[in-house]
This record gives structure tokens, C-alpha cells and sequence, in this order.
């Protein structure tokens, strides 16, 4: 029986191995002895990862940089830079190794089922609402000492309660409060993201009106704002919601 | 490859541009968003971000992209760089933020402060053990610290949005994995492993340390530090692992001593 390259083995002691050299070294003690003696180094080098954070620092590498580094296209002289700073930096090689994954992922990542990510794509309609007046909540009782960035605003957003997910028929719709707020802004989005409903109430409840066309099966969106101050609104979450039925 | 967006970005298009941009790309960006989650309404918000990023700022993103433009250079990569950032960006500092309040509130006292340190706050685990420790009057050893991490890890890393919750902190080794019950230890370890792998090249450190330790395959480690195949990563490891073996088995260490 021959044995392969000692090196061979290394896939092996880090679980990626062929058939073929698992056949062998299932047979052959030799080979398993040092596997097992690989796997005890690799396992070595893997603990003081507990002694590592992955905070991200200005030293950091740019996104072009880390692109660059796995796809192996680094001038030397960068390349001799970005690896002295990875060597020491467990942030950027969590990156290297998402981007790795992602990559080989996303190629060949499904289709959008409908049309919806147009209008999010563009912020000065839907997606600023999404994702500018977006309010954060404080994390509250987190009381984390070490975060880099302070809340974008203290105002709490409303909350959509109902309709969520799929529903048997829409009524009305509800949410929950904000300290302050006397003003809230309601809108409901079909799959496209057009405004099929907009209202504006001191309650915290609305009445969707028999005229508003909602068609079973279709996705359809709405989010409240709440008025804070003057001029200041605080958005919701967008909310899906789905009429039970058969499709027409 | 034609990125046909750049043109009608440098001819002062940025409109068409975008169109043509998101046209193309947004299969990629939502690949990789919903890698990290599959709950549609983070997919959404995290797109819109994405988006929104992306168009800052007059298109600067794009901008320094397109001028660093090579057609023969895979532009997805920086795109997916970019995505996994702002995705993680989302969840610690914009909308997810909601999410790890709720995750974390739902959590006993003791998880929930690991939690706050390791995940929020990034720090490493010996760092959390010993503020747990200092600050918090917890009384438990490391190795107890990292059985609790562990289970920790396991329950916010599951469901929709595992992967992206995994994404804030380093996984807690494995308990198989025999780690030491102090944390001096480890550090005595790092000096140990530092000296042995000194007579190697950085190249080859680094490779050695992305295969082994953050488990990247070994194609896309020697494509990133320039070797001709993976054989030769497996060689780079092999003899890394060997110094690593004789150096330690000099300083008397060996895992179940630790």
C-alpha cells in the first residue's frame, strides 16, 4: 500500500478530502496518525482566535482593497501591505471569507419573484422612506458602552400591528402609538410599490375604504409615520400583508 | 467585461446610469442579502440600504469603482464587499438594530450581557470573560464562559437571520476542540504560534491562517496570496503545521495539557 505525500493529507485533517484519500487513510494507520497529529496543530493555531475582536479600525482596508486581495489582483507592493495588516486583523479576513462565500452564492442567486425592488431601488420615492426616515430605537436597556455610532434619533417609530402577513380581510388598519405624535401618515403599496392608500389621522387606527382595490394573493405593503415635531416624521417598518382567497 | 453603467455615469447620467447599474446587479445584491436573511421585510429595508449607499452622495460609491474600472477585473467582488458591509451596517446601526434589541431582551441576564460584549460591542472572548468578570461579578471559569458562549452562539445564530447575527462575532471554538481554561493560556499560545510560523514568509502565515483558521477553501486561498495552485497551499500548511507541532511539543505544550 502506498501512502500519498504527507501534505496530501492536510485537506483530510481539515475535513475537504477526496474519496479516494479517505478510502486510504481509513485503511492505513500511518496516514491516520497523522491526520489526527495535523488536526492537533490546526486545532493549536485556532484558539487564540478567542483572543481576537472584529472591530473595525481606521487601519482597516478599503472595500476595493479587500476586493482586489480575493481576486488576487493586489500590485506587490499593496499586496505586501493589505497581507501584513490581515496577518493582524480578524475584521478584514472576516470579509475576505464572507465575500469569498458570497460570491460563489450570489452568482447564481434566484430572481426577485415580482417587480418590488424597482421602487425601492429608488430613493427619492419609496426606499427614502424605507431607509432614510427609518428611525432607530436607542438600545434602550442594551446600555452598551461601546458602540461607535449614537442612535440616528431618540423619537420612537410607530409599530404596524394589523394587517401583517396574510389575513382573511383588511378592515381597518392598526398601530401603535407614539408619545407626542398627534399626526400620522398611513400608506399602503401594491407589489410595484404604487400608493393605493394614503391617509393622514390623529388616531391610531384607520378604516381601509370598500373602494380600495385589494386583490387576494397579491403582496401588498403600508407603513405609518408619526409626526414628532413639526416637521420630523418617524417611519415604521414597511409591513407585508396578503388577502387570504383565491387569486382573480 | 462591459459595465455599460460607467459611460452614462461619466457623461454626467447618473439616472440612466443607476437604471442600467441595478438592472444588472440586482440579482447579485439580493443573492447576497438573502444569504445573510430571508425575511422579506430586512431583504427590503437591507436593499433599500444598499440602494441608498450606493447613490449617496452623487454616486461616489460607483464613482471610485468605475475609475478603478478594469474590464478584465470581476466587478462583483467589490459589489459583494460593499453589499456584506452595508448589510452588517444595517443590522448594527440601522434597522436591525431593532432586531438585536428584541433577540437580546428575550435572553437570561448573564447571555444577555455575553451577548451585549461579544456581539454588539464585537469584543473578543477572553475580553468579554474578563469584563464579565470585573464588571459584572460573574464567577465561572473560562472554559464554563465558552460552554455558555457556545450555547449562546448556537440560539441567536438560528433561524431567517442566523447567518447575518453570526456575522458580528467569532465563533466560539468547539468544545471538541479542548481550548484552555485560562485565558493567560491562550496568550502564552499566540506568542508561541507567532514565533514558530516567524521563519515563514507573511504570504504564506497568511495563507496558513485563512485556510486553517478561518476555513477559506483552498482555491480561493491561493488565488488571493498569488500561488500557482492548491497544492501548494497544502505544502504552505503542511510545513506550517509541523513547525507549529515541534515548536509547541518544545515549549511542552500540547492540547490536552492546555
Amino acid at each position: 500500500m502506498t501512502c500519498p505525500a504527507p501534505e496530501s493529507l492536510v485537506p483530510q485533517a481539515l475535513g475537504t478530502s477526496d474519496a479516494a484519500t479517505t478510502a486510504h487513510v481509513e485503511s492505513c494507520p500511518t496516514c491516520q496518525a497523522e491526520v489526527a497529529r495535523l488536526r492537533e496543530a490546526a486545532g493549536l493555531l485556532r484558539g487564540p482566535a478567542s483572543l481576537e475582536s472584529l472591530r473595525e479600525t481606521a487601519a482597516c482596508l478599503d472595500e476595493l482593497a479587500l476586493a482586489d486581495f480575493v481576486d488576487g489582483r493586489l500590485t506587490s507592493e499593496a499586496r505586501e501591505a493589505a497581507v501584513a495588516h490581515l496577518l493582524t486583523c480578524a475584521r478584514c479576513r472576516a470579509v475576505v471569507r464572507a465575500t469569498v462565500r458570497l460570491r460563489s452564492e450570489a452568482a447564481v442567486a434566484r430572481d426577485v419573484p415580482d417587480r418590488r425592488w424597482r421602487r425601492w431601488s429608488v430613493p427619492v420615492g419609496l426606499a427614502a422612506a424605507a431607509a432614510v426616515l427609518l428611525v432607530i430605537r436607542p438600545w434602550g436597556v442594551l446600555e452598551t458602552g461601546g458602540l461607535r455610532e449614537p442612535p440616528l434619533t431618540s423619537a420612537a417609530a410607530p409599530v404596524p400591528i394589523a394587517p401583517r402577513a396574510v389575513v382573511a380581510e383588511v378592515g381597518r388598519l392598526i398601530w401603535s402609538s407614539v408619545p407626542k405624535a398627534d399626526l400620522y401618515r398611513v400608506r399602503v403599496y401594491d407589489g410595484d410599490g404604487t400608493v393605493v392608500w394614503r391617509l393622514e389621522t390623529a388616531d391610531t387606527t384607520a378604516a381601509l375604504p370598500a373602494a380600495v382595490p385589494l386583490s387576494p394573493q397579491y403582496p401588498y405593503f403600508w407603513r405609518v409615520e408619526a409626526q414628532v415635531e413639526s416637521n420630523r416624521w418617524a417611519a415604521s417598518d414597511l409591513v407585508e400583508f396578503r388577502l387570504a382567497g383565491p387569486r382573480r | 467585461m462591459v459595465e455599460s453603467w460607467i459611460a452614462p455615469l461619466e457623461a454626467g447620467d447618473p439616472e440612466n446610469a443607476w437604471d442600467l447599474f441595478i438592472e444588472r446587479y440586482r440579482r447579485l445584491v439580493f443573492g447576497a442579502i438573502r444569504h445573510y436573511t430571508t425575511e422579506p421585510d430586512e431583504v427590503m429595508d437591507v436593499f433599500a440600504r444598499v440602494c441608498e449607499a450606493l447613490r449617496d452622495n452623487d454616486f461616489v460609491r460607483l464613482r471610485r469603482c468605475a475609475a478603478h474600472f478594469d474590464p478584465t477585473r470581476p466587478f462583483s467582488t467589490w459589489l459583494v464587499v460593499v453589499v456584506r458591509n452595508l448589510t452588517i451596517d444595517w443590522l448594527r446601526h440601522r434597522g436591525g438594530r431593532r432586531r438585536l434589541g428584541v433577540l437580546a431582551a428575550a435572553l437570561p441576564p448573564l447571555r444577555k450581557r455575553i451577548f451585549e460584549y461579544v456581539f454588539l460591542e464585537q469584543r473578543s472572548h477572553v475580553e468579554a470573560y474578563e469584563l464579565l468578570r470585573s464588571r459584572d461579578g460573574a464567577a465561572f471559569s473560562f472554559g464554563e464562559f465558552l460552554e455558555e458562549l457556545r450555547d449562546l452562539y448556537r440560539t441567536v445564530t438560528e433561524g431567517r437571520s442566523g447567518r447575518l447575527i453570526a456575522e458580528l462575532a467569532i465563533p466560539p471554538p468547539a468544545a471538541e476542540a479542548d481550548p484552555p481554561n485560562d485565558p493567560a493560556v491562550l496568550a502564552e499560545q499566540r506568542a508561541i504560534l507567532a514565533e514558530a510560523l516567524a521563519s515563514l514568509p507573511p504570504d504564506d502565515q497568511l495563507a496558513v491562517r485563512l485556510y486553517v483558521v478561518d476555513g477559506i477553501p483552498a482555491e480561493e486561498v491561493a488565488r488571493a496570496v498569488g500561488y500557482p495552485s492548491v497544492k501548494t497551499v497544502y505544502n504552505h500548511v503542511y510545513r506550517a503545521l509541523a513547525l507549529v507541532r515541534a515548536r509547541l511539543e518544545r515549549a511542552g505544550i500540547k492540547r490536552g495539557d492546555l
